[in-house]
């Protein structure tokens, strides 16, 4: 029983210890650093990982989750032990340096000082202990070092700068502790998805990004008014960018256009400019049609829509569009599209005659010298073609992202006051030096840069010594009764 | 400025020091050959190059940081104090002619130059130069520019052959916190390039042996002459290198991620005797350390590193006139192609890197003790190094919090673990493992020095080896 509580006392006690920490650190660093050389599921095209390794090295590295290994259990877990180090870190030295925090050595005597690392005797003069303390005081309080009144009562000039970078690791840490925080509010509470919308078009649920995961639904509307995109003089794409309305109940409650790096926020959901692009399908496309009716010529034109048939003529037959290529190529014998910009459209249409089968007609738009098949009859001239466009919409929530920008300003806070504070603190007690003289003894320790403040404490006692050898004028201001 | 000793030694020394000042001579005589070499093709291979987009003036700041790097070696090597004065003049012209590039490129595309990895390494080698220039003014290192100015030339010789054109902005590149973003990553890495120099300064003057000098810099020489060897040379000892579209300025592919590769003949020759000779140096020396000690095979290490120099030396001469006098005849294609070292910036940076190094070590190895005199103190050095992290550490910091902010405003997600983000969180996570040592378990000296460096380099990955070997979001950049 004894033997079981010092192992789990020791095991507490590594735990807690900075060496368990760095030991951690590292570890997260190498799981970093496998997660950026092996090929990352999030970030992989289908088949490409099956594509690169071997049955049996995926297979391995597939067990170990090393495919993943930002949303494994270990990894997740690697950082639940590091935060708990930390935790258990801090609490286990925050103690102790809360006391001296709020509660400093301030009196001290002839021997504390003589054990600080950094002294020096400076000879008293012709000055009496209390005209020389006094002198001292009001140099030390011209060099902008306030001497502690209530110390200086008990014969003792105590002046310190910087007590709070005392408190600066456990800033850090605590800030990275919220930081931790918010991430697990996030991962918990949070959800990232997408929205689809075609100008015109309203919905009110949320498509997952990665494939498991169900649609969510949002609990309002988003309704897309408009979306474009701006391009720049050379066409490269300048911005994109969507007019939104939220609706809840049928009423409009925001209404915000959106540009990438700009969103629109409603409820703590942010909508994101995504993506733009044609769909590939028209919305209008305007065709002349030509066909020979009793030796005369006819002509008409049509605007057509994907699913609407239209009548051609007067004899009841109809014009259907039945498929819509918008960057035509054959590959082979294969008819497909290279992209989903108009730029080299074909066009099946079907006609249909009242009782009779559809037949249909091929139209080249940008070749229509090429004379592509068309057994029904009429032919059919391409004038134009509208898009239709969809603004995709990158949709998030996370409640804990306040959690991590407060942390993260803490976490510059406390850096700054880590690296660059020190907190210095200086004694001086009126004593004797080496050979028997009055002198006041003066002790200084400093909590990092040690030769920054070697030079800074030697300045100081070089000038409060010329202080009172100069000083010949009698002292009228008397120094606190001790 | 830099407190430069001059020695008058006795009469012994003298001599000694005649014959190294020879040396030391011949050595400024071949780099101002290389130089010479390389400022007269780098134009041409740039050419075009106008004053709008600044590169003019980033030529001329090149031509000025290659000759102070070089002076600031050789006023070590030669005693001669007023060389020293001339390198650090010549930095500050170059620092000047820099910023003006800076500025010219800014006033031109309209937008701050921090929107790619040309427009990067231009403000990263600026921010090297304007820390070096802050360093050597604060604390008195006056041979702080034999590190810093060279890598600021490197970084400079590679941005000859990034894609620099002047592109309008992208739509989510549009955003100040981008530009927050990208200039404290520049500063940070420039900072931490000041800790590594300041670490290899700490190196010298604690002594680090001459030998083991030898060692190491024939180990890079053979590393980067190993692998040119391995990936380029093909069995007839012709150099291939990527065809080079000179209309579309890029390389010519066959496929994704397959370039045409053209022989150039004979061209590996150079190649391969260096390798032989960083080799046999390496083996030499290490012969003369474990085996043998004695004078003998370190003479003999010494010898053949300074014909691996003079061979390298040759290797980029040959190199930059046999890629200037292209094109080159494909058999497999019936056709000729012409060749650009833009195509292989890797190579370059390479050859480069390897001949600083070397030059560096020839110049140690006259003049070490006079070195290790000029240098501040162990204690100061050491000091040094811990505060160029303390202050980069904090901008490391900040860098990654802006990044996240913008990603956060742009993609709706502060953190995508992307590669690039990874390895930020990686040097991060680097630089306070070594904070938590330097705070709490007082490590000095040489681990710290030897943290620096290693450091330094997870910096460079994240910054280089991150954008080409494991590209992700970070697309451009």
């Amino acid at each position: 029983m004894v033997n079981r509580q010092s192992s789990v006392d020791r095991f507490l006690r590594f735990f807690s210890s900075l060496k368990c920490g760095l030991l951690l650190l590292s570890l997260v660093g190498v799981a970093v650093i496998l997660g950026t050389l092996i090929l990352q599921k999030p970030m992989a095209q289908e088949g490409q990982i099956e594509q690169i390794y071997a049955p049996q090295t995926l297979r391995l590295l597939n067990a170990l989750g090393l495919f993943d290994v930002f949303h494994t259990r270990w990894f997740i877990l690697l950082l639940g032990l590091l935060g708990a180090n930390i935790t258990l870190t801090s609490i286990e030295r925050f103690p102790q340096v809360w006391r001296l925090f709020v509660r400093p050595h301030l009196v001290a005597d002839a021997a504390f000082i003589r054990a600080l690392p950094f002294q020096r005797e400076i000879a008293l003069g012709s000055h009496a202990p209390q005209e020389a303390m006094a002198l001292a005081c009001g140099k030390l309080r011209s060099l902008g070092y306030a001497p502690r009144p209530a110390v200086l009562r008990q014969g003792t000039v105590y002046i310190e700068k910087h007590r709070v970078a005392r408190l600066a690791p456990y800033v850090v840490h605590a800030s990275l502790l919220i930081i931790f925080a918010g991430a697990i509010v996030d991962g918990a509470h949070g959800y990232r998805g997408f929205i689809s919308l075609r100008p015109g078009m309203r919905t009110d649920t949320v498509e997952p990004l990665t494939t498991p995961g169900a649609p969510r639904r949002l609990g309002f509307t988003i309704r897309c008014d408009a979306a474009g995109m701006d391009r720049y003089p050379d066409g490269s794409p300048q911005q994109y960018w969507s007019r939104l309305a939220v609706e809840e109940n049928g009423r409009e409650v925001a209404r915000k256009q959106i540009f990438v790096n700009d969103p629109l926020t409603y409820k703590g959901v942010r909508f994101f400019q995504a993506n733009y692009g044609p769909t590939g399908t028209p919305r209008k496309l305007v065709m002349e049609a030509s066909w020979p009716e009793n030796g005369v010529e006819k002509r008409q034109m049509l605007t057509l829509a994907p699913g609407t048939p239209v009548q051609l003529g007067a004899q009841g037959d109809t014009v259907e569009l039945a498929d819509f290529i918008p960057d035509f190529v054959l590959e082979g014998n294969q008819i497909s599209s290279r992209s989903d910009e108009p730029r080299n459209p074909a066009i099946r249409l079907q006609v249909t005659r009242p009782g009779g089968e559809p037949r249909s007609a091929w139209i080249l738009a940008k070749l229509p010298e090429t004379h592509p098949p068309n057994d029904t009859g009429v032919s059919f001239r391409f004038v134009n073609a509208e898009m239709e466009y969809l603004t995709g919409l990158q949709v998030a929530y996370q409640p804990g992202q306040w959690l991590i920008w407060a942390g993260c300003l803490l976490l510059t806070g406390g850096l700054m006051m880590a690296l660059y504070l020190s907190h210095i603190r200086i004694w001086g007690v009126v004593g004797t030096d080496r050979k028997g003289q009055p002198a006041l003894l003066l002790g200084g320790q400093p909590s990092k840069y040690r030769e920054n403040f070697e030079r800074k404490f030697h300045a100081l006692a070089d000038e409060l010594d010329t202080a009172l050898k100069n000083a010949t004028v009698k002292v009228t201001e008397a120094a606190p009764a001790a | 400025m830099g407190k430069v000793v001059t020695h008058t030694g006795e009469r012994g020394q003298a001599s000694a020091a005649r014959l190294s000042a020879q040396a030391g001579w011949i050595l400024l005589g071949v780099s101002v050959v290389v130089l010479t070499v390389m400022a007269i093709s780098v134009p041409h291979l740039v050419g075009g190059a106008g004053w709008l987009t600044g590169e003019k003036f980033l030529y001329l700041a090149l031509i000025a940081y290659l000759g102070a790097a070089a002076l600031y070696v050789f006023s070590a090597a030669l005693r001669q104090p007023q060389l020293l004065a001339g390198a650090m003049a010549l930095t500050r012209g170059g620092f000047l002619l820099h910023t003006m590039a800076i500025l010219v490129r800014w006033a031109s595309s309209g937008h701050a130059p921090l929107s790619n990895i040309y427009e990067m390494v231009l403000v990263f080698s600026w921010g090297v130069v304007a820390l070096h220039e802050v360093a050597e003014w604060k604390f008195e290192l006056p041979f702080l520019g034999a590190i810093t100015v060279p890598i600021a030339a490197l970084a400079l010789v590679l941005m000859q052959v990034l894609p620099g054109e002047i592109r309008p902005l992208v739509p989510a590149l549009q955003s100040t916190w981008l530009q927050i973003h990208v200039t404290l990553a520049m500063l940070s890495y420039a900072g931490l390039t000041i800790s590594f120099a300041v670490a290899l300064l700490y190196l010298i003057k604690d002594g680090a042996t001459t030998r083991s000098f030898l060692s190491w810099s024939a180990a890079l020489v053979l590393g980067v002459y190993g692998t040119i060897v391995a990936t380029s040379v093909n069995s007839s000892l012709a150099l291939t290198m990527p065809a080079w579209d000179s209309t579309a300025r890029e390389k010519v592919m066959l496929a994704p991620r397959q370039a045409l590769l053209v022989p150039i003949d004979a061209l590996g020759w150079p190649f391969v005797i260096v390798l032989a000779l960083a080799a046999a140096t390496l083996a030499l020396s290490l012969l003369g350390t474990f085996f043998a000690p004695g004078q003998r095979w370190e003479n003999l290490a010494r010898r053949t590193f300074l014909a691996a120099l003079l061979a390298q030396a040759l290797s980029l001469v040959l190199l930059m006139l046999k890629v200037n006098a292209g094109p080159y005849y494909v058999p497999q294609y019936g056709q000729s192609f012409g060749v650009h070292l833009a195509a292989s910036p890797f190579l370059l940076a390479g050859v480069v890197t390897a001949l600083f190094a070397s030059l560096a070590w020839e110049v140690l190895r006259w003049k070490y003790d006079s070195l290790v005199a000029y240098l501040p103190s162990r204690d100061t050095l050491d000091g040094l190094i811990y505060r160029t992290v303390a202050i980069s550490f904090p901008l490391l910091t900040l860098m990654i919090i802006a990044g996240a902010y913008w990603a956060n405003r742009t993609w709706g997600s502060y953190w995508s673990w992307d590669p690039k983000e990874d390895w930020a969180l990686i040097t991060w996570l680097t630089y306070a493992g070594y904070l938590h040592m330097r705070l709490t378990r007082g490590w000095r000296g040489r681990r710290s020095a030897y943290f620096a460096i290693i450091g330094f380099g997870i910096v460079m990955f994240t910054f280089f080896g991150v954008t080409y070997l494991l590209p992700g979001l970070h697309a451009y950049a």
